[in-house]
């Protein structure tokens, strides 16, 4: 008797555990609708500016805890290279330029600027009273000595700074005065019609050097403390220049290397904003949370070595966008959540992408098969995908396309590799036949161009072509206006019709967003911007 | 002495061995922290640079003898990615894992003794058969999967503890191992099925042999031969295999540690290994080696205490 109750109670633990199992699976099932859903929410959101509007009334104070998922660079604002260290220290450091929601360029620590006919001197007059965090005025020199550090011109170099190519031309920068203002005066040696993206560059003291310890800057926060692995603090910085923000008083960035961990921490309600969900996890979201679904600020694609056959034929290339169906990847792998993009340049890049190459190509398994025989594969070849594994988002999407090339004839097999290897053995030595990668760009469009002029060192796909290279030196000499933006529309042209890559989307960018906040807002570029951020009044 | 002499060099040399050898490994896998470093931005002359500066460039024996007569002398570097002394930097994540470690084999010892002792008291009745059942089932379980089992039961569904919200333990003991308590709990668990169930049948050894008969006519009670003659005698075997076992629980706490975001030693090793941060990998192998050799060691001399037939040479 005993037995048969022991057997009973066992049955029921493993029906439970299983049942368990049952319903992980249900609510997997679940995302596609409700990621449909946010799907046509997705342009509401990154089209209208009133989301703020719709958030509530904002109240000033309070702290919040925004999960990340890479740990820190460096707390060296020069020093930093990744684009999740970047779009943290958007809210502690700020350059004589800085970005805003609609990717335009707005004046920071500079209240004003000129440059000259010849696009050779920049002169940019400082803002006066913006305090360093340590209470300091910002002065002159502080600018020269950022910008030269950023440039390799100071006398004693830290090999970790990372240098800046675009001021490479650098010749002179020195202290002015304009309209009895202190002004700075950068003169170049050649001229640079983009030079403004790349004046974002952190402001910091004279003098600094890392080990001081974190930079003071002069954003609208200031930093507080930062443990490895664990949290980067922020808190209100009283003295900000713009009246009326920051709302909240601390902001911890919780550190979290492990993705899935992340996610777990905003279920058990420890985190109030993580972005880049998956579609999956953000079906999972409870009631206390909002989805916000915004762009990335990059392009996801398929490059192919075109240096290794058969990617050496520009058919061969071609015969793989139409083999691609981009919509049925953007369904498979996000939900439906995401922009299709055929081109070097991301959408939320407005002013310069070109969105009618959205159909350039479209599948088509005949023609796909056609110019394969043309180029003399008509049994198709096999290939390899090579994929950095930290990067789920660029695996699920190497596997629908395995699928989706074998409609052609092609056998693709995934090879994935770590982090460390891709940027060795992939981006250094080449040495690949294709990989799936997502390329973003700061807000110069040459930014975005960089990778493909031939004699370029970030030109791993080996795209060569000479009208692109012309056309690009046309584009860097013109001021900015319709002409340039013609030219990069010509550029984006040549990339999607020689297919420097077979582009396929700019992924959504999902935020999960605690429904006590509004202010979230979305940019073009890297930014987690939380002086926008606040609690709403009940 | 001399088997504390004996025991001495083992450990160094084990120590050199194991530091040749994943610095060798470090040398073989692909990837370059020089250039990890700086991103895809940067130029060629500015990698080469940082490589001078950092060392990189020398050749691997000069640079392994480099590193080795540093770590004599108790410096181990300075972490790539942190630029913090890789000391400095493993100081408290080691005491957390410490903290796991110890909960953890704590609650392993705990429970594989009671368990076992009211499973033995009375072979092939229900208790025993209920825990055999249990620890089968247990000790299939691997850590992480019980970990993220805790998480959403404890952690999601019925909010007992913050996922991921690791407590300072300088300043919240209390609330840190009520934290510590979960990710302790998925390593310990199919642990103390194992040593549970290995106790058990050791127990039950021990129990047919004729010593335990005489001291039943002696007329002590079943509990008080367990407790005192019994279980001293059947311990035994089961030292050895605590020992692995503890070794097993580090290894697991790697894992957990990714699971519960404890900012701990196996999270730090792995963040380090993918950014090829090499003084904080070597320095963790290294801590980790010394951990597994001291404890076999002390294995040793349990075994000899425990029973004095034994003699170490």
């Amino acid at each position: 008797m005993k037995k048969k109750i022991f057997l009973l109670m066992l049955f029921i633990v493993f029906a439970a555990v299983l049942g368990g199992c049952q319903d992980g699976k249900a609510s997997g099932n679940g995302t596609e609708p409700s990621g449909a859903n946010a799907s046509s929410e997705n342009e509401t959101v990154i089209s209208s500016d009133d989301v703020t509007s719709t958030d509530g009334t904002p109240v000033y104070g309070g702290s919040i805890v925004v999960g990340i998922t890479q740990d820190l660079d460096s707390l060296d604002p020069h020093k930093v290279v990744t684009a999740g260290t970047r779009e943290v220290f958007y809210n502690v450091y700020e350059g004589l330029m800085k970005p805003d929601e609609d990717g335009n360029l707005v004046p920071a620590v500079a209240s004003d600027y000129s440059v000259s006919d010849d696009q050779m001197t920049y002169t940019f007059t400082l803002r006066e009273g913006v305090k360093f965090h340590n209470g300091e005025l910002v002065t002159a020199d502080d600018v020269i000595y950022s910008l030269k550090r950023c440039a390799g011109l100071l006398e004693t170099s830290d090999p970790e700074v990372s240098i800046e190519s675009a001021f490479s031309t650098f010749t002179d920068i020195y202290a002015t005065t304009a309209d009895d203002k202190a002004a700075v005066v950068i003169q170049l040696s050649e001229p640079n019609t983009e030079l403004l993206s790349y004046l974002t560059t952190a402001i910091v003291p004279d003098g600094y050097t890392t080990a001081d310890g974190a930079a003071p800057g002069t954003g609208p926060f200031k930093f507080e403390s930062y443990a490895p692995l664990q949290s980067y603090v922020i808190v209100k910085n009283e003295d900000y220049y713009i009246p009326g923000i920051p709302y909240l008083d601390k902001v911890t960035f919780k550190i979290s290397t492990d993705a899935d961990a992340a996610f777990l921490e905003v279920l058990s309600g420890g985190i109030d904003i993580l972005p880049y969900l998956t579609a999956d996890q953000a079906a999972q979201l409870g009631d206390d949370y909002d989805v916000k679904v915004g762009s990335m600020a990059l392009v996801q694609a398929l490059f192919l070595n075109a240096n290794a056959e058969p990617f050496d034929d520009v058919n061969v290339r071609k015969a793989i966008c139409y083999a691609v169906d981009r919509q049925a990847i953007i369904d498979m792998v996000a939900g439906g959540m995401g922009t299709i993009c055929d081109t070097g340049i991301f959408p939320s890049f407005k002013k310069y992408y070109d969105s009618s190459l959205e159909t350039y190509y479209t599948q088509d398994i005949e023609k796909a098969k056609q110019l394969l025989a043309d180029a003399g594969y008509p049994n198709g070849f096999s290939m390899t995908i090579t994929v950095p594994s930290n990067y789920k988002f660029h695996v699920d999407t190497a596997q629908v396309l395995v699928q989706q090339l074998a409609a052609v004839g092609i056998t693709a097999d995934i090879k994935l590799i770590e982090w460390a290897s891709w940027y060795t053995d992939v981006y250094q030595a080449r040495d690949y036949e294709s990989t799936i990668i997502g390329l973003d760009a700061n807000l110069a469009p040459s930014n975005a161009m960089r990778f493909y002029s031939s004699a370029s060192a970030s030109n791993f796909m080996n795209f060569s072509s000479a009208a692109f290279d012309s056309t690009f030196e046309n584009a860097l000499n013109t001021p900015e206006g319709d002409e340039k933006t013609a030219y990069y529309k010509q550029l984006q042209q040549i990339l999607t019709d020689e297919v420097s890559g077979v582009y396929l989307q700019a992924p959504a960018n999902i935020v999960a967003v605690n429904k006590k906040l509004g202010g979230y807002t979305f940019y073009p570029l890297y930014v987690q911007d939380m002086a926008s951020v606040y609690y709403i009044a009940n | 002495m001399r088997f504390l002499i004996k025991r001495s060099i083992t450990l160094l040399l084990t120590m050199f061995l194991v530091s040749v050898f994943s610095f060798v490994v470090f040398q073989i896998i692909p990837g370059d922290s020089a250039a990890l470093k700086l991103g895809l931005n940067a130029d060629a002359a500015s990698i080469e640079a940082l490589r001078e500066s950092m060392g990189l460039n020398k050749n691997i024996l000069i640079r392994f003898i480099d590193w080795l007569t540093s770590a004599m002398h108790g410096d181990f570097g300075t972490s790539t990615q942190y630029s913090m002394p890789v000391t400095q930097l493993l100081k408290q994540r080691m005491e957390i894992t410490a903290w796991l470690a110890v909960i953890s084999i704590l609650l392993i010892l705990a429970a594989s003794l009671l368990l076992s002792l009211l499973a033995s008291l009375k072979e092939d009745g229900w208790i025993d058969r209920l825990i055999i059942i249990l620890s089968q089932t247990f000790m299939s379980v691997p850590p992480f999967f019980m970990g993220i089992l805790l998480v959403l039961v404890f952690g999601i569904t019925l909010h007992w503890f913050q996922t991921g919200n690791c407590p300072d333990p300088s300043a919240d003991f209390t609330g840190f191992i009520a934290f510590m308590i979960y990710p302790a709990i998925a390593i310990a668990l199919p642990k103390i099925a194992m040593t549970a169930k290995f106790l058990r049948s050791s127990l039950l050894r021990e129990k047919e042999l004729e010593y335990v008969r005489t001291a039943k006519s002696k007329g002590s009670s079943n509990l008080r031969i367990m407790l005192y003659h019994v279980l001293k005698n059947a311990l035994l075997p089961v030292i050895t295999f605590m020992g692995m076992v503890i070794a097993d629980v580090f290894a697991g706490s790697i894992i957990v540690e990714q699971v519960f975001n404890i900012p701990g030693i196996g999270k730090t090793l792995v963040v380090a290994i993918s950014n090829r941060d090499f003084p904080v990998v070597q320095t963790i192998v290294l801590y980790i080696a010394l951990l597994v050799i001291v404890i076999n060691f002390i294995v040793d001399v349990l075994y000899q205490w425990i029973d004095p037939r034994i003699k170490m040479d």
